[in-house]
C-alpha cells in the first residue's frame, strides 16, 4: 500500500515501574513465596469454607492508577462454600471508593448461578467510586463481559493486567483456588502483548 | 514448476507423508498377485460375511488371518492389516449403501486418525474394478445425506454431541458469513473423523460429484470436514486441489454481493488466506535477512497471482471479492502500520491480498456498497477497501455522500434506528484501532481528500458532530442504556472524525495539487479547537488520546511551518506565523501540566525540528524547562506509579535545554 502522508515520529508511552517478578503460592495467610510446607496447611486451606486470595493481588489492584483487566472464566463462582455473591463482594472490596483506576474490566464466561443483578452491582460500584471522587478527570468505569468460550474459547489459562503488569494465575485470578496454585507477577504486559490480546478478547463480545 | 502452498512446499522438507499409503498399495497388490488359486474366492466368502452378519473385529482378523495362513502369505499384520483394508473395500464396491457403510466403518483398524490403509484400498479398488468408482460415489451421496440430516450417528457420544450442537447452533446464527470467515470457531474437523476415509477418496475418484454434493449441503461443519481431508486445509493441503475445486463450486454471490448461503466458495476463500498468511511463519523471530523476506514476499505474490486469477474467472468473481476483502480488511485494520511491514505479521500477507484484489476488479463491475444482508461491521470495512483500492489507482473514489450523510442525526435520533447504526456500524472500527489518525482514519478520509473541497467534507462531519459532543457532556435523558456508556459511545465517534479530520490534513500536505494553505491552515485550526473542547467536556476512556492528539497537532504546527521548519523549501511548509493556533500557543496551554509539556517539547525534537526556533518559541512563551524536568522528576518522587518519568526523554530535554545554538 502506497503511503498516505509523511511519516511522524510519536513519543513513546511511559512506562510505570513494575514491581520485581514474584511467584505467590495461595495460602491462609494471605500469600506467600514458597510452595506450601505441611500438609496440615494444604489441608486447611483446601476444606476452607473461605480460601483467601492474595493480599498482595488485592493491594495491587487497590493502587492501580489507570487499569485493571482479568480474564478468568470462574471468576465469579466460587469452587465450593461460598456464593458468587461473597466473590464479588470481595472483589469489590478491592476496589475502594478512592480508587485511582478508570478502566475496569472482567472477561468471563456465562454462568447460570450468576445473574444480571450480580453483574450489574459489580458495573454499578463505578458510580460509586465517581460519586465520592467528584470530579474526576476520568470517570471511572467497570464492566463485565461473559462471552469467554461462546465466543472466545481459546483461553486456558488466567491473567490480570494491573496498570502494565501481568499476573499470571494456575487458578482462579486472584488467588482464590483452594488447592495448591501460585501466581507469577511483575511482568511487562505490554512487551509480552497482554493488552493486545486482551483487547483482542474482549472485542469479540462486542455486540456487531 | 508447480506452486504449492508455504505449508506444503515445509512438510517435503521434513517428511515423506505419502509413504505408508505407497507401501501398503505395494502390498496389496504383492497379496494379489502372488496369491494361489482360490484366495481371492476365500476373500470373496467373507466380504459376503461382512455384508450379511454383523461381524466383529476380531472374527474379522481370525478369518483373513486363517485365510492368509492357508494361502501361505502371512506375514504378521504386515499382511493382515492391509488385507482387512483390501476385503473392507471390496465389500463396500460390493453393496454401496448405507446400512453396509455402517458395518465396514466399524472394522477400522487402523489406529490413526486417517484410515490411510483403507483409502489406500478403496482407490486401488476402483483402478481394478470400473464399477468401484460409482459405488464409492454413490455411498458417498447417502453417508452425506444422512450426516446432513442427522440420521448417520457415531460411537463417539462427545462427536455426537459435537455435531448437534453445532446444526443446533448454526441453526439460531444470525451472522452466518461471518461464523465461515472466522473459520467456524470452536470446531473440530475430527467431529466427522468416521467418514474420513470415505470422503478422501470420493473426492479424488470423482471431484465433480464430491464437490456437487458439497455444494448443496447447508451445514458448514461438516462441509469443511469433509475439505479437509480433500486438500483443504486439515490434512494435506495442496494448492493444486484448491485451484481445481475453485472452478467447480457453486456460485455463492449475487451481483450485488448478496450470498446465497453456498458454503463451498467462502471456505475455500478461508483456507486460502489461512495459507497465505503461513509464509510468514518460516521467516525468523528476530533479524530475518532482506534475502529471506524476498524470498517469503515473492513467493506469496506468486500464490496471491495464482489464487486471484482462478477466482477472477468466477462468474461470481467481482462480488466474492467484495465480501472476502471486507473480511479481510477487518483484520488489516486491526494491525498497525509496523505489522503490515513484517513480513511475519498476517498484517502483510492481508495487505498484499487487497492490493492484488484491487488489480483484479479493476476491468470488472463494482459492487459500490456492502448488500442488505451485510453484517453492521461491513459497510464501513468495504468503504475502506473501496478508498484502498481507489488509493492504488484501481478504481474511483467512493463517493462520500453517503458517508456524511450518515452522521447527520438530530438528538431525537440519537436513540433511533438512525442514531443505533451508526454506533453499530463503527463500532469495530473504533474499538479496533491503535493508532493516531489510523489505516481506518486514513480511508475514510480519503475519498474526501479527492473531494473539491476536503475542508468543506470534514467541516460536514464536525458540523454533524454537535450532537455527539452534546451527548458526550450531558448523556442522554431520554435513552434506556446507561449514561457512561453512551456518552462513551458517542466520545470515541468524535475521536473518529477527529482522526478522519488528522488523516485528511496530512493527506492533503503529500498533494502534488494540494489544496490552498490558508484552507489547510483553517483545517488545522479547527482540529485543535475540536480538540480542546473535547478536553473540556470529555471525561470517558477516550480523554487521554485527545491529551495525544493535542500533542500530534503541536509537532505539525511546529515542522509544518516554513519560518521554523528545518527544510522551508518543502512543500508541506503551508503554515504562515500568524496562523492560529501557533506553536507558542500549544506551549501556553501546556504550561499548567509539566509532563503534557515535556511530551510536546519531545514530540518536537524526535521529528527533527529546528532546535534554534524552538529554544526561541520555548523562551519567548516564558517556560522554563529544567523547572519542569525537576516538577516532574519531583512528583515522581513523590508517587512513581501516579507520576511516571521517561528518564530518556528527560535526559533529551535536559541536553537540549543546555544548548541553546544547536539548530
Amino acid at each position: 500500500m502506497k503511503r498516505f502522508s509523511p511519516a511522524l515520529n510519536n513519543i513513546q508511552a511511559v512506562e510505570r515501574p513494575l514491581p520485581d517478578k514474584e511467584l505467590l503460592w495461595g495460602d491462609q495467610d494471605g500469600g506467600c513465596n514458597r510452595f506450601p510446607k505441611e500438609l496440615k496447611a494444604i489441608s486447611d486451606r483446601v476444606h476452607s469454607s473461605d480460601p483467601l486470595p492474595l493480599r498482595a493481588f488485592g493491594h495491587a489492584v487497590s493502587r492501580a492508577q489507570e487499569r485493571v483487566w482479568m480474564v478468568d472464566e470462574y471468576l465469579l463462582v466460587p469452587k465450593k462454600y461460598s456464593t458468587p455473591l461473597s466473590r464479588v463482594q470481595h472483589i469489590l472490596e478491592w476496589m475502594p471508593f478512592t480508587l485511582a483506576a478508570y478502566d475496569i474490566r472482567f472477561l468471563t464466561k456465562h454462568h447460570q448461578e450468576v445473574d444480571n443483578t450480580l453483574l450489574k452491582r459489580l458495573e454499578d460500584h463505578a458510580q460509586d467510586i465517581n460519586d465520592y471522587q467528584t470530579p474526576r478527570a476520568i470517570q471511572c468505569s467497570i464492566q463485565v463481559r461473559t462471552h469467554l468460550t461462546q465466543k472466545f474459547d481459546f483461553i486456558h489459562d488466567r491473567f490480570a493486567i494491573i496498570d502494565d503488569e501481568l499476573w499470571h494465575f494456575g487458578g482462579t485470578v486472584g488467588g482464590f483456588h483452594p488447592s495448591v496454585s501460585a501466581a507469577s507477577r511483575g511482568w511487562r504486559a505490554s512487551e509480552h502483548g497482554a493488552i493486545d490480546f486482551f483487547n483482542m478478547a474482549w472485542n469479540e463480545g462486542a455486540e456487531k | 514448476m508447480t506452486l504449492r502452498w508455504p505449508s506444503e512446499q515445509r512438510s517435503d522438507r521434513h517428511s515423506g507423508a505419502d509413504d505408508f499409503h505407497l507401501e501398503t498399495r505395494q502390498i496389496i497388490t504383492n497379496l494379489l498377485n502372488d496369491s494361489p488359486q482360490g484366495f481371492e474366492q476365500a476373500l470373496e466368502k467373507v466380504v459376503k460375511r461382512i455384508l450379511q452378519a454383523d461381524i466383529e473385529g476380531s472374527e474379522f482378523e481370525q478369518l483373513l488371518t486363517d485365510i492368509a495362513e492357508h494361502a501361505g502369505l502371512l506375514d504378521g499384520l504386515e499382511t493382515i492389516e492391509p488385507l482387512q483394508a483390501w476385503v473392507r473395500a471390496l465389500a463396500l464396491a460390493q453393496s454401496p449403501s448405507l446400512p453396509s457403510w455402517e458395518k465396514i466403518r466399524n472394522l477400522k483398524t487402523c489406529p490413526y486418525v486417517l484410515d490411510t490403509g483403507f483409502i489406500c484400498a478403496m482407490t486401488l479398488c476402483a483402478e481394478r474394478h470400473p464399477h468401484a468408482r460409482s459405488a464409492y460415489l454413490s455411498v458417498f451421496n447417502q453417508v452425506f445425506e444422512a450426516l446432513e440430516n442427522g440420521a448417520l450417528t457415531t460411537s463417539s457420544q462427545r462427536f455426537e454431541q459435537q455435531r448437534t450442537q453445532f446444526r443446533d447452533y448454526w441453526k439460531q446464527c444470525n451472522n452466518k458469513l461471518d461464523e465461515v470467515w472466522w473459520n467456524l470457531r470452536g470446531w473440530d474437523a475430527l467431529n466427522y473423523e468416521d467418514e474420513f476415509p470415505l470422503f478422501q477418496v470420493t473426492s479424488t475418484l470423482s471431484p465433480d460429484g464430491f464437490i456437487k454434493t458439497l455444494g448443496q449441503s447447508t451445514n458448514p461443519f461438516l462441509v469443511q470436514s469433509a475439505l479437509s481431508v480433500s486438500g483443504i486445509g486439515g490434512f494435506y493441503p495442496s494448492l493444486e486441489k484448491w485451484l481445481a475445486l475453485v472452478p467447480l463450486a457453486p456460485p455463492a454471490f449475487e451481483d450485488d454481493g448478496t450470498w446465497n448461503g453456498s458454503l463451498l466458495i467462502p471456505l475455500l476463500l478461508v483456507d486460502a488466506r489461512t495459507q497465505i498468511i503461513r509464509a510468514g511463519t518460516d521467516l525468523p523471530y528476530q533479524d530475518a535477512s532482506e534475502l529471506e523476506i524476498e524470498h517469503v514476499k515473492t513467493g506469496a505474490d506468486a500464490i496471491i497471482e495464482t489464487v486471484l486469477a482462478s477466482l477472477a474467472a468466477r462468474v461470481d468473481a467481482a462480488p466474492l471479492f467484495a465480501r472476502w476483502s471486507t473480511w479481510i480488511m477487518r483484520q488489516l485494520l486491526s494491525r498497525t502500520e509496523q505489522d503490515i511491514g513484517d513480513a511475519r505479521n498476517s498484517a502483510f500477507f492481508d495487505n498484499a491480498l487487497i492490493e492484488a484484489i484491487g488489480s483484479k476488479i479493476s476491468p470488472m463491475t463494482v459492487v459500490h456498497s456492502s448488500p442488505a444482508d451485510a453484517s453492521n461491521w461491513e459497510p464501513w470495512c468495504y468503504r475502506c477497501v473501496m478508498a484502498f483500492h481507489a488509493h492504488s489507482g484501481w478504481i474511483a473514489p467512493p463517493s462520500d455522500s453517503s458517508f456524511l450523510l450518515e452522521w447527520q442525526i438530530t438528538p431525537d435520533e440519537w436513540d433511533t434506528e438512525k442514531g443505533l447504526s451508526l454506533r453499530k456500524r463503527s463500532d469495530l472500527l473504533v474499538t479496533m484501532n491503535k493508532e493516531i489518525p489510523g489505516l481506518h482514519a486514513h480511508l475514510l478520509a480519503y475519498p474526501i481528500v479527492c473531494s473539491a473541497s476536503p475542508l468543506l467534507g470534514w467541516k460536514c462531519l464536525w458540523d454533524a458532530a454537535h450532537v455527539l459532543r452534546e451527548i458526550v457532556e450531558f448523556g442522554d435523558v431520554d435513552a434506556s442504556n446507561s449514561d457512561y456508556k453512551l456518552r462513551s459511545e458517542a466520545a470515541n465517534l468524535v475521536l473518529l472524525i477527529v482522526c478522519i479530520g488528522i488523516a485528511v490534513l496530512d493527506q492533503c500536505v503529500s498533494l502534488v495539487d494540494a489544496p490552498a494553505p490558508e484552507d489547510l491552515a483553517t483545517l488545522h485550526e479547527k482540529l485543535a479547537t475540536a480538540v480542546t473542547e473535547m478536553l473540556e467536556i470529555d471525561d470517558t476512556l477516550t480523554r487521554e488520546k485527545w491529551l495525544s492528539i493535542f500533542r500530534r497537532l503541536a509537532t505539525r504546527r511546529l515542522i509544518w511551518d516554513a519560518q521554523l521548519s528545518n527544510k522551508p523549501s518543502s512543500p508541506s511548509q503551508f503554515f504562515q506565523p500568524d496562523d492560529k493556533p501557533t506553536f507558542s500557543n500549544y506551549l501556553e496551554s501546556s504550561k499548567g501540566n509539566p509532563f503534557e509539556l515535556l511530551n510536546i517539547i519531545e514530540s518536537a525534537l524526535l521529528n527533527e525540528c529546528n532546535r534554534a526556533n524552538l529554544h526561541s518559541l520555548v523562551h519567548a512563551a516564558s517556560i522554563d524547562l529544567p523547572g519542569a524536568v525537576s516538577v516532574a522528576r519531583r512528583l515522581n518522587q513523590c508517587h512513581p506509579n501516579k507520576y511516571p518519568i521517561n528518564e530518556r526523554q528527560l535526559r533529551a530535554i535536559t541536553q537540549f535545554s543546555r544548548t541553546p545554538t544547536v539548530g
